[in-house]
């Protein structure tokens, strides 16, 4: 077991280092730089910028100097918003985005995996195509076409929530909604077809005839089977939700993590895209190999090397 | 298991609630300045968010008055020389928030740092109006031959480069504020949060500072004026979306939207301007110095033909453009240089002149020697925005018609359009300028040398004219304001004429605010004053 973790740990500092690396090269093949602006900067000012911020070095220095903070995790101060480091970006717009990703990952798991196990207990009947058209709305549905209904409806015409901002659990509910949607959908979806397949498989027809009840059958022998593809699907999810979504942040006025993804490129802020991708791709390869864990836990059958037999 | 995590996190999030109540008796304005201030330093402060916050935190020498004119602010007496190039300040006895006395010292210390060639101050090269400003920043000349100089601690002199007529307006802008000198020397990073080290001069100081969420600025009761403050307390929130904001203005959550601390969603609009009956519904316009239009690559074929860029500016119906396509109370312009106090805005040509546009086309073709049917297609460039999507599919459309040439459409990201642009990689751009400064200067002076790759610029057209060079030059020495007025007033035209540029519109800002809310100087530079601003 420490065997496989110390492998995956190190397996997973090499993909960091190749994704810092091809983050590094295509930040700065794109054109422009933090300072491009509409009104062109004499020459001596660009110079001065250049020099402070260390960008007329050549590549293999700032190459350099990157991986290093990285490695110190002392990733410097913002080229835009002069006041923030990117640690500072990291460590308060993190919490934030992580919160209200809890909410919503709850909210899709929890209403997910009911909805698509009712769909499959009644396959084919009036709950399962009604679960199902929740599902594909849910899915076609736009996040910021739903943020903006809810918006609307919620706030403005039923004055039962805040419209935005970030602070009460009233403030969240919007905004984890709307985040919870695509995902709820997704899960249910999944979880039915398992469902559907695990139910007809003998050892169900076992339990069953044991005189097993539905309920007792589905969470102690079919759901556990049914979730596996779920699980997986989660790793990606929780990662992606929990560092926060552009759109849901930018609609709802929340200071988390997910405007910085899209914010930072759009101004060429050259660390704090170094930053947040390097963190975003922390957390998504922490949440796989969890996943992957998971995975023994919940199937027995599914055996980790180095571990022993259960 | 996770419902027990979610009922958990409610609890969290319940325990966490700070959200404050507004109480009625206290003077509170509720703003949106729209995103996080890039920073708080005077000195770094390159975008309108930050010059916003700094202007309620901080005054410089002058301040702009309501009527749009520099008032003498933390300068008591302002002395100015016969040449116009040596100005005297008198300073008031005034004190920093935290009771330290202002002195000259502070102006000087603020502006050196800027021109310091290692200190990063994007907006070093507004204070090249002073005499050695640019030398110094260079690294040519050292500090201390700047041409500013404190004669005592209550007195500052400044040697300009040329006369300047709106130098006092230039004082009255974040980058010549002073920054208290003690403070800043102790901790270069003395603007990073509020608290102690964070000190100001202006009107109000910083209360609270929660990145990207909440600003709270309060009443600063060491400030020489405080009596003419009313409001108690400034909460300016960070919403960086249009519709967010206009639906909490709506809600009574926020009492002003739109501009200048943010934008009105544009799709709303033209339903606003309809509505008559809901005060705080009323769109309010006032101008802004700003044009927005076309750049030509005068350099390319087929636009290096005089004839035919005429033409296609004279094809553009803007009048059509204003009132169908953008509908925000925009002015067709047929200038560069929009209106402005002192400046009465030129009529360079007609809008419209289908007739006159298709007849300098004809002329155009006959001296490239080609026919219609030969002429290139001509592509049109933008910063990815639907706004300027729309405004070029019209031109595209107008093109079409008049001309009956084709017009391929092109957009990118913001920065990679900009490095096209001054590239010269491309053939007609779109482009939008703000004044720095109410002068027609302002406006004129980018197009004065063309850009050489080397140094960059603004004049990305390629076009260069001596006449245009001269009357500049003459201008800038002219001590007498009706001939300088008149002087400028030739280099637009002569610009126009020669058509490296096709002005399309000048903007207006359109603003909601609440009917209790008073005593909000608007300035056409963008720059807004909640100094003498009220509740009623």
């Amino acid at each position: 077991m420490i065997r496989y973790i110390v492998k995956r740990f190190l397996a997973n500092i090499f993909a960091l280092w190749v994704i810092a690396t091809i983050t590094f090269f295509l930040m700065k093949a794109i054109p422009g730089d933090p300072f491009t602006q509409e009104k062109a900067l004499p020459k001596e000012i660009l110079q001065s910028l250049y020099e402070h911020y260390k960008l007329n070095d050549p590549w293999y220095i700032q190459y350099g100097n990157y991986l290093q903070s990285i490695a110190r995790w002392d990733l410097g101060p913002s080229f835009k918003y002069k006041s923030r480091t990117v640690n500072d970006i990291i460590s308060s717009g993190f919490p934030i985005s992580a919160i209200l990703g809890f909410e919503a990952l709850a909210l899709a798991l929890f209403f997910g995996i009911i909805l698509g196990s009712c769909a499959a207990l009644k396959h084919n009947q009036w709950q399962d195509y009604t679960a199902m058209v929740i599902a594909v709305i849910g899915i076609s549905v736009p996040s910021f076409i739903l943020a903006a209904s809810l918006q609307y409806v919620l706030s403005i015409k039923l004055d039962l929530l805040p419209v935005a901002r970030w602070g009460t659990f009233k403030q969240s509910i919007m905004p984890a909604i709307a985040l919870a949607a695509l995902p709820t959908a997704f899960i249910a979806r999944l979880t039915r077809a398992n469902m559907v397949e695990v139910l007809s498989m003998d050892y169900i027809k076992t339990a069953r005839s044991k005189g097993l009840s539905d309920i007792v059958v589905i969470i102690k022998h079919g759901l556990r089977n049914a979730l596996l593809p779920v699980v997986t699907y989660i790793g990606m999810l929780a990662a992606n939700i929990l560092t926060g979504s552009f759109i849901i942040e930018k609609i709802f006025g929340i200071p988390g993590l997910g405007q910085w993804f899209i914010n930072s490129i759009i101004n060429r802020d050259y660390t704090v895209i170094m930053g947040v991708t390097v963190f975003y791709s922390m957390i998504l390869l922490a949440a796989i190999f969890v996943i992957d864990l998971c995975y023994a836990w919940i199937d027995p059958r599914i055996k980790i090397e180095g571990m022993k037999k259960r | 298991m996770f419902r027990s995590l979610f009922l958990a996190l409610i609890a969290c999030l319940i325990a966490a609630c700070t959200d404050g109540e507004r109480s009625a008796s206290k003077q509170v304005l509720r703003l949106n300045i729209f995103t996080e201030p890039p920073t708080l330093d005077s000195r770094k402060a390159t975008d309108s968010t930050s010059a916003h916050v700094l202007l309620m935190l901080f005054e410089g020498l002058t301040r702009i008055g309501d009527d749009h004119q520099p008032k003498p602010a933390v300068a008591e007496k302002i002395l100015i020389s016969k040449d116009q190039r040596t100005y005297t300040f008198i300073l008031r006895e005034t004190h920093w928030s935290n009771g330290d006395k202002l002195t000259a010292e502070d102006f000087l210390y603020a502006w050196q740092t800027i021109l310091d060639p290692h200190f990063p101050a994007l907006f070093a090269y507004k204070l090249y109006v002073i005499e050695n400003a640019q030398e110094v920043k260079e690294g040519k000349l050292p500090l201390s031959s700047l041409g500013v100089k404190v004669l005592d601690k209550k007195t500052l002199e400044v040697t300009l480069r040329y006369p300047t007529p709106y130098f006092l307006e230039l004082t009255a802008f974040p980058t010549f504020f002073p920054v208290n000198k003690k403070i800043a020397q102790k901790n270069p990073e003395w603007a990073s949060e509020s608290g102690a080290e964070y000190v100001s001069n202006g009107p109000f100081k910083l209360l609270k500072w929660q990145h990207e969420s909440e600003i709270i600025a309060v009443k600063n009761s060491a400030y020489w004026d405080a009596q003419a403050v009313k409001l108690d307390q400034l909460h300016l929130s960070m919403i960086d979306d249009t519709t967010t904001e206009f639906y909490m203005y709506e809600m009574g959550e926020l009492d002003w939207a739109g501009s200048p601390l943010s934008n009105l969603p544009p799709e709303f609009i033209p339903e606003l301007k309809k509505q008559t009956t809901q005060e705080d519904l009323r769109i309010h316009f006032y101008p802004a110095a700003a044009v927005y239009y076309y750049k030509l690559n005068t350099l390319q074929y087929p636009l290096n033909n005089l004839k035919i860029r005429k033409s296609l500016a004279y094809a553009i119906n803007r009048h059509n453009i204003v009132e169908h396509i953008t509908q925000a109370g925009q002015k067709p312009a047929t200038a560069l240089v929009p209106p402005m106090p002192g400046w009465q805005v030129s009529n360079c040509f007609k809008d419209g002149n289908t007739e006159h546009a298709k007849h300098l086309f004809l002329e155009g073709l006959h001296e490239l020697g080609i026919t219609l049917e030969q002429f290139p297609r001509l592509k049109l460039s933008y910063n990815t925005n639907r706004e300027h999507q729309k405004i070029a599919q019209a031109i595209q459309h107008q093109w079409k018609e008049t001309l009956g040439i084709e017009v391929e459409l092109v957009h990118f990201d913001w920065k990679v359009y900009l490095t096209k642009i001054s590239s010269q990689d491309y053939q007609i751009g779109r482009m939008g300028w703000i004044g720095d400064f109410h002068d027609p200067v302002s406006f004129l002076e980018p197009y004065k040398f063309r850009n050489d790759p080397e140094t960059g610029g603004n004049n990305d057209t390629g076009w260069e004219h001596p006449d245009y060079i001269s009357y500049l030059v003459q201008a800038q020495s002219e001590l007498d304001l009706i001939k300088r007025a008149h002087l400028l007033r030739k280099a637009e035209e002569l610009l126009i004429a020669e058509m490296p540029i096709i002005p399309i519109y000048f903007a207006e800002n359109g603003y909601l605010k609440k009917p209790y809310v008073h005593g909000v100087y608007l300035s056409s530079l963008g720059v807004v004053d909640f100094k003498k601003a009220y509740l009623e």
